[in-house]
């Protein structure tokens, strides 16, 4: 029976929980009993808050029970990447720095959720600032892939990642600043979404990088990240990057018809150096779509790669900035990865920081234009290459630590720059096991045709039913 | 345009601009990085129109989004 219930997916416990055919006190129970049993294999968690979601859920409950309005999440266990602010609480961003930080104010995003009724399961974990594709972390232990617990999770939203897939919760927030939402969603089988820049507010949120950080969801369906997506999205006046853009009812809209939209398929960058098990898992995507009626169409896209300098640029320079005291007073607290990828910012000169800003409309703009007049959506790997084991990935110095991100930000840190939607949708899995992903991209504000096409995906297959087997302490 | 900057130029300037210490091999290596993040600025603000500003980017994705 818990078992069942933790393989619902986030809407249809939803459902169970507002026509009583559960209670969000049984469903809580099994997530926090499955969390327990998977977290030594896993270690998604970095806090698991078991008597204040009980109490939540038996509050929940009652609402349900004396007829309550209630919210489209009421009573549904999530948890949530410890970089989202609550007042009071304790938010780690995955660091030692800090370990006993208590922010002053709730991030925009846990009001929305909690006004829609989710309790609050845990804090995951998450490479130390947000800053490591991979998900280790040399103070709270690295995040496990639950398929294979010797391979990466991805990051930087590990435990988001990790923590979806073993059934522990329903949802997860994640961050998306080259890749952070995802990696983890195709590395853990996943679906994730890195919305467009401005479409969710980030006002208390650990920031990383001010001009291309971006909060979405982790979820085992495309419908659940659309449900999520449509509560957290939205203008916010504390966060003035975020766009007044109208938010469809993206749940509504997904009517699993396809037939004529246009789904681009990059003959440059994208596919460049994709082993063959990667390559025949996006083209068995590819002919699902069609087989809906999509058209699938080849096309030259403009060469994404000299953006990755770019990002560099307004990267380094933005977390060098957040970071300054740190990097000056206790630069030893910091891990090898954070430290790397935040010291060039202190000399890149703020003219050239300030360009790679401005060539950001030009850049996007011919983009857009050069793909998105003719395509849709554009369909390619989040990750070209099967996921490798965290030994092969566990940088042993700094001049490692550059070549390890290009590789694995390859596909995704292009979108942060252009500041365009990106749905990871599982795939399938490589000829070593473990899960690999398609993600759509879209134009700007289009998140509601990549969740269209992507749920048509997943009318059509299976792979984001399937769950890992995780090595527990019953087992 | 400069493929190296003075390395030990970097080692200074990150003691005395940011009261940072890296190693001499560190610095190398943050030579290397600055030129090329510099570089590519370079040449991409060489495209650049003196009117372009950074929260044009905004205003840009909301004039791409299809309607």
């Amino acid at each position: 029976m818990k078992s069942n219930l933790l393989n619902l997916s986030l809407c249809e416990v939803a459902e169970a929980i507002r026509k009583k055919r559960v209670s969000s006190l049984e469903v809580t129970q099994a997530c926090i009993e499955r969390a327990k049993a998977v977290q030594p294999a896993v270690n998604c968690f970095i806090a698991i808050e078991e008597e204040e979601v009980l109490r939540a859920a038996r509050a929940a409950d009652r609402a349900v029970k004396r007829g309550a309005k209630l919210g489209p999440l009421h009573g549904v266990p999530l948890a949530h990447k410890d970089m989202f602010y609550r007042a009071g609480r304790i938010c780690t961003g995955g660091s030692k720095i800090l370990r006993d930080y208590r922010p002053a104010v709730t991030a925009t995003v846990v009001n929305r959720l909690a006004a829609a009724g989710a309790l609050w399961l845990g804090n995951l974990n998450m490479a130390e600032f947000a800053a490591n594709p991979t998900g280790h972390n040399e103070h709270w232990g690295d995040c496990c892939n639950p398929w294979n617990t010797a391979h990466i999770t991805g990051g930087s939203s590990s435990g988001s990642g990790a923590a979806v897939a073993a059934r522990t919760c329903y949802g997860a927030l994640g961050s998306d600043t080259g890749g952070s939402i995802r990696l983890p969603a195709a590395a853990n089988g996943v679906v994730g979404l890195k919305p467009t820049y401005g479409r969710v507010s980030r006002h208390a949120i650990l920031p990383r990088v001010w001009s291309l950080d971006t909060v979405g969801p982790l979820t085992r369906t495309v419908r659940d990240c659309a449900r999520i997506t449509g509560l957290i999205a939205g203008a916010d006046p504390l966060d003035p990057t975020s766009s007044g853009d109208p938010v469809p009812n993206y749940e509504r809209l997904l009517d699993r018809r396809i037939r004529g939209l246009k789904v681009g398929v990059p003959r440059n960058h994208f596919y460049d150096g994709t082993t063959p098990d990667v390559r025949r898992l996006m083209a068995q995507s590819r002919a699902v779509l069609r087989s809906l009626g999509a058209r699938i169409i080849e096309l030259d896209v403009p060469d994404p790669q000299h953006t990755y300098q770019l990002t560099n640029a307004i990267g380094q320079v933005e977390s060098a900035t957040i970071y300054a005291n740190w990097l000056r007073e206790r630069p030893q607290d910091l891990s090898l990865v954070v430290r790397t990828r935040t010291e060039a910012g202190m000399l890149v000169p703020g003219v050239s920081y300030l360009e790679a800003l401005n060539a950001r409309p030009r850049i996007t703009a011919e983009f857009v234009r050069e793909v998105f007049d003719k395509v849709d959506v554009l369909h390619a790997p989040v990750m070209t290459m099967p996921l490798p084991t965290r030994a092969e990935t566990a940088p042993g110095d700094s001049g490692e630590v550059m070549d390890m991100l290009a590789r694995i930000t390859r596909n995704t840190r292009p979108i942060n720059f252009l500041g365009l939607p990106s749905l990871a949708v599982p795939a399938g899995f490589t000829d070593n096991g473990l899960p690999a992903a398609f993600q759509l991209i879209g134009r700007p504000f289009a998140e509601d045709i990549l969740f269209r096409i992507g749920d048509a995906f997943q009318g059509e297959t299976d792979w984001h039913t399937r769950e890992p087997v995780v090595s527990t302490n019953s087992n | 345009m400069p493929k190296n900057i003075d390395a030990p130029a970097v080692r200074r300037l990150c003691a005395q601009l940011r009261g940072v210490n890296v190693t001499a091999e560190r610095a190398a290596q943050l030579a290397v990085e600055i030129a090329r993040v510099n570089g590519a600025a370079r040449a991409e603000g060489a495209k650049n129109d003196f009117n372009d500003q950074p929260t044009s980017f905004a205003v840009t994705l909301i004039a791409l989004a299809k309607r």
